[in-house]
This record gives structure tokens, C-alpha cells and sequence, in this order.
């Protein structure tokens, strides 16, 4: 049995140790919000935070995991979640919405680390994260838009 | 009473009620090998005044969810931001897309066109009964009633549609829907944020790979390299011996690994 730190609560998890992290989340825990597009870290729809890093978690291992501070999309909260979300929502960003669980929580683990980014920096930071509907300009205004509030704020 | 609701699919307008005192609207097809379909509902209004609709159409990004909530809000008379949404059945009689044959599919830009009539007669259907029902208890004629934002007036004298909803679902369907022309419109036309954006980034949007069924498997398709091939033989032996595997099964032009995760 595991036991993983997950959005603030501890969780026991019985699994093989081998076991992706986003399947563990979407079939042994039933959170949904976390999507599997290409299960070999390309696309970054399961993105997560495991000690504040977005982190793919179809490519980590339960095993890796365990421990770990893990935050997911149903979990995120923060000054920077919270001013990403209100971005995306005044911005409008999601159209088909399948990677923007992934897509929010890049830009967030992103503005929690560099809370002022460029255009260089925010495609550096996204540019792992696909969006097949083409919301990248939408994502990058909005990341702006965030970092401002967030700014403002303090 | 029934109404013609859609006559190019021989549905008419039914109204209905529920347990609780809710108003349903919608159509229900005139064919005999359609009747097993019973009641299917475009448009719902609670006791509490909740506003639901039922949704034909797949949202892949379209915006169809706004788009179709915008039609019955407009004839509704309601902020389309306080209407909720459902998935419809299976149910082609009643769903089917007549811009596709009649199936019930979602493409080639038709979602708005095909709900363009029918939805708004809902919308429209569901605003004349609750006027109807506001001006049995006024005690006045329905023509100097009017609906406004949830609530129809008469006067000084308002009342909710939650709180009509229960004698209006006991009215006979109106035999003529007015519809709104469209000098008059005030949602349709006019911009609006995606009613259903918040939930996707809030990572609460269910995706058809987020829904589980009770005994549900998932089965994990290799097609055949060239187009129109067929499967000459395969060994799934060793493929189920793994965990969770439960069968490895030829499916004609390719081979299908059915497992439990």
C-alpha cells in the first residue's frame, strides 16, 4: 500500500508501485479532472504539481509519487491557481476544454515560480502542453492577465 | 391536446408533469414504432424555478452548448447564463439531426440550423403555458400578460415561473407557438461568454472518457496497417496472462485488447 499527500489530505492507495500517477488519480480514485491524452508525456493534458512542479503524471510511477506534495486540478488553490483561473475565465480560453486542466495547471506552477513572465518565458513553460483546438494565444493573454492581478494584489 | 411541434418529423408538442411541480416540454414522435420512446424533454422548469434544458448536440469547442441554450432562453425569456443543461438519450426519433439523415450526430455546422425551429418552440411553448397559468390565477387575459426575465407580469403583479410551473404543466399545449421575431430578439445575436468555459478550466467538464459504467471494460485497438486488411492470425495468449486483461479479441480488421483498466 501507498500513501500519497494529495491535495492537502493523506490518501492509501493500493496499486503496484509501477502504476502511472494519472491512472491512479482517474481509475483507482475516480478524479477525472486530470485528462490522459498521450500517456507518454508529449501532450501534457495530465499535468499535475508534485512539490509545487508541473509534472506529467502519466509518466510517473505511483512509486515516485509517494510522498510527495501532489496537487491536482480538482485541488488547486493559491493566490497563483486561483489568479489563472479567473484569467482563463475573463479571457474565455477553453474551447473543447480536454487539455485546459493541463493548460491551467502549467501556467499556474509557472506563475508560483517566475510570477512575471515574457512571451519567452510563458512558451517556454507551455510549450509541452498541446491544445489541438489552437487556444495559444488565448492561454499566453490570459497568463499575462494573471501575473498583472497577481501582481496588483500584492 | 397535441400540437404540431416539427412537422417535417411528424413530433408534437407535448407538455408534462412532474413529481415535485416541475414543467416539461418537448416533443414526442406521431409514429407508432416510435412510441416506446414515451416522453422526451427539451425544456424543464422546476418548483424552484430551476431552468433546464436537454442538449441534442455534442460540445467539442463549437460553443453548441451556449449556442442552443441561447434559443430557448431567448423564447423563454430567461438570462440563458441561468439555464442548466443535460446530455439528450439515445434517441434519434426525437434527437436525430435532419441535416444528417436523421442521425443523431453532430458536424458539418448544422447543430444551430436543426435546434433553430424546434428549440425555440420549446422556449416558446414553455413561456405561452406559464403566461397561461399566470393568467388563470390574475384572472385576466393572457394577452395582457408578458414574460420578463423569469417572471411574468401583469401590472404591479409578477409572479415566478418556479411558481407556475405546476399549474402550467396541467394547460393543454398551446395550438399556435408564437414565435419572437426577430426584431425583438435580446440573447440571440447579442455576444455572451461560454456558458460551460468555467467548468473546463475548473477541470469539472465530464468527457466521454471521464464516464464510468458499473462492469464497465476498456478495450485497447490495434487496426491493421493497410487500409481494408483483415486479420490472417494472432496470438493473444501471452497478452492475457497480464494483469487485468481479459480477452484479446479479433475484430475482423484488427485486433482488440479488452481489459479492466
Amino acid at each position: 500500500m501507498s500513501t500519497l499527500q494529495l491535495n492537502g489530505t493523506s490518501v492509501n492507495v493500493e496499486a503496484s508501485p509501477d502504476t502511472p500517477l494519472l491512472w491512479i488519480l482517474r481509475d483507482h480514485l475516480g478524479m477525472t479532472g486530470t485528462k490522459f491524452g498521450c500517456g507518454i508525456s508529449l501532450c501534457g493534458a495530465c499535468t499535475v504539481h508534485i512539490d509545487g512542479a508541473a509534472t506529467r503524471s502519466c509518466v510517473t510511477p505511483l512509486s515516485a509519487a509517494a510522498g510527495k506534495k501532489i496537487v491536482t486540478i480538482e485541488g488547486l488553490s493559491g493566490p497563483a491557481g486561483k489568479a489563472v483561473q479567473a484569467a482563463w475565465d475573463r479571457h474565455q480560453v477553453p474551447q473543447c476544454g480536454y487539455c485546459q486542466s493541463g493548460q491551467v495547471m502549467a501556467a499556474a506552477a509557472l506563475l508560483a515560480q517566475n510570477p512575471n513572465p515574457s512571451d519567452a518565458d510563458i512558451d517556454q513553460a507551455m510549450q509541452g502542453n498541446l491544445c489541438r483546438c489552437g487556444t495559444y494565444h488565448r492561454i499566453r493573454r490570459a497568463i499575462h492577465d494573471a501575473a498583472q492581478q497577481l501582481g496588483a494584489a500584492k | 391536446m397535441n400540437t404540431p411541434c416539427n412537422p417535417s418529423r411528424r413530433h408534437f408538442l407535448i407538455v408534462s408533469a412532474m413529481v415535485g411541480g416541475a414543467l416539461m416540454v418537448g416533443c414526442k414522435p406521431a409514429q407508432k414504432q416510435a412510441a416506446g420512446a414515451t416522453f422526451n424533454a427539451w425544456v424543464r422548469i422546476g418548483p424552484d424555478g430551476s431552468i433546464g434544458i436537454v442538449c441534442p448536440r455534442n460540445e467539442m469547442g463549437q460553443d453548441v452548448y451556449t449556442a442552443l441554450t441561447m434559443l430557448v432562453a431567448e423564447e423563454l425569456a430567461v438570462d440563458p447564463r441561468h439555464v442548466s443543461l443535460v446530455h439528450a438519450p439515445v434517441n434519434p426519433a426525437i434527437y436525430g439531426n435532419k441535416l444528417l439523415g436523421g442521425a443523431q450526430m453532430t458536424g458539418g455546422s448544422t447543430s444551430t440550423r436543426d435546434a433553430w425551429i424546434p428549440l425555440r418552440e420549446a422556449g416558446a411553448a414553455a413561456r405561452m403555458l406559464l403566461v397561461g397559468a399566470a393568467a388563470v390565477q390574475w384572472k385576466v387575459p393572457p394577452t395582457e400578460c408578458r414574460a420578463e426575465n423569469g417572471y411574468v407580469v401583469h401590472g404591479s403583479d409578477r409572479l415566478a415561473y418556479g411558481a407556475l410551473a405546476a399549474d402550467a404543466a396541467k394547460l393543454a399545449p398551446p395550438k399556435q407557438v408564437a414565435l419572437k421575431p426577430v426584431d425583438q430578439f435580446t440573447v440571440i445575436g447579442k455576444p455572451l461568454q461560454r456558458l460551460d468555459g468555467g467548468d473546463k478550466a475548473r477541470g469539472q467538464t465530464v468527457f466521454g472518457i471521464d464516464v464510468a459504467q458499473p462492469g464497465m471494460l476498456y478495450a485497447a485497438v490495434t487496426p491493421c496497417p493497410v487500409l481494408g486488411g483483415k486479420v490472417a492470425s494472432f496470438d493473444g495468449s501471452a497478452a492475457e496472462k497480464r494483469a487485468g486483461v481479459r480477452k484479446v479479441v479479433n475484430i475482423g480488421d484488427g485486433v482488440a485488447v479488452v481489459a479492466d483498466s
